[in-house]
């Protein structure tokens, strides 16, 4: 009876050579799975660094300027995890208000003719507020369109 | 019953070598490159920022310093430490006087002055401060760069995952101001 299957060469049976795709398979399996660690997780937000000279210019009256203060909330240290962002004297009630009124800010000042990149945004922290406020606000500023951020001294 | 024989006459066989030869090339590469990085980067959760910029493109005109400000690992502990390349050059205790922030001006002025001897790219200072870091430390450690005339400085921030992540938003509680 003639035997199943084709033939090599008309000698042996017909062999599949597993080893090399089996390689690639393996390989293209760690390949995926190391692939998201790879992906970038952090990232970096330039800024300015305050002077060591106080504050003054950031409490110098200036209407070309925003000002942005965050504050703890009392009773501290209760409540060290909150903070309280006011954007040139006018509370906000979260983040998505203040970056609503800062691209607001941003428009309005556009139209005037204004160019936005030269446009100081003073960014004034508590003492005892997290890092966590400071980069959000600051995220805000960036996300608003506004590219010269400044920093105060610690109050 | 019918097997399947190879050339010689025996059952199939897998040639693992060679897989076995790259997957281990492989889990070396790996952990070298994570050990060298770690050399420089502290272990700290950092403030999450959706438009921290991770192109590293933007790092390529500067000389790169960072700065890891970690916060206290448990509740027990109370001290802030600012580490350079895995050394603690300056510990905020919570409650304590502020410390001699002489250390790292000198620390930061030494990098500083070398790169400009060097006339290497200027020196960019990285700060990964952890999110529950005071502005009062960071603020200390960024008067300290400017005093060691350094002028850039960059802040680390988290990128929240492509999607499935947590919204920036509920991260933080913003109280109603007054």
């Amino acid at each position: 009876m003639k035997p199943p299957g084709g033939r090599h060469r008309g000698q042996g049976k017909m062999e599949i050579q597993m080893t090399p795709m089996i390689d690639i398979v393996f390989n293209l399996i760690i390949f995926f799975i190391l692939m998201p660690s790879f992906e970038a997780k952090e990232g970096y937000l330039p800024s300015n660094l305050p002077s060591d000279t106080g504050t003054q210019s950031a409490e110098r009256k200036d209407l070309n300027k925003l000002r942005i203060d965050i504050y703890h909330v009392e009773p501290y240290p209760e409540k060290k995890k909150e903070a309280r962002v006011v954007l040139n004297g006018e509370p906000m009630n979260d983040y998505a208000e203040l970056r609503k009124r800062l691209r607001e800010t941003r428009r309005a000042l556009s139209e005037q003719g204004r160019d936005i990149e030269k446009v100081p945004v003073v960014i004034s922290p508590d003492q005892v507020v997290w890092q966590l406020h400071v980069v959000a606000v600051f995220d805000s500023a960036i996300d608003a369109g506004f590219k010269d951020i400044q920093f105060t001294v610690p109050k | 019953m019918a097997t399947i024989k190879s050339r010689a006459g025996g059952g199939v066989g897998f040639n693992m070598t060679p897989m076995i030869d790259i997957v281990f090339n492989l889990i070396i590469f790996f952990m070298l490159v994570s050990q060298f990085y770690r050399l420089e980067v502290e272990e700290v959760k950092l403030p999450p920022a959706s438009k921290a910029d991770p192109h590293k493109e933007t790092l390529q005109d500067y000389t790169q310093l960072v700065v890891n400000i970690v916060p206290p690992t448990n509740p027990q502990d109370k001290a802030t430490r600012v580490v350079i390349g895995g050394k603690t050059i300056v510990t905020f205790v919570d409650g304590g006087d502020p410390p001699a922030m002489d250390p790292l001006i000198d620390l930061l002025k030494s990098r500083h002055e070398a790169v400009t001897a060097n006339k290497q790219k200027p020196l960019n200072v990285i700060c990964r401060a952890g999110e529950e870091v005071t502005y009062d430390i960071v603020g200390s450690v960024m008067i300290a760069t400017s005093k060691a005339g350094i002028k850039n400085w960059w802040v680390q921030a988290a990128r929240p995952p492509a999607k499935g992540g947590r919204e920036i938003r509920e991260f933080l509680g913003v109280a109603n101001g007054s």
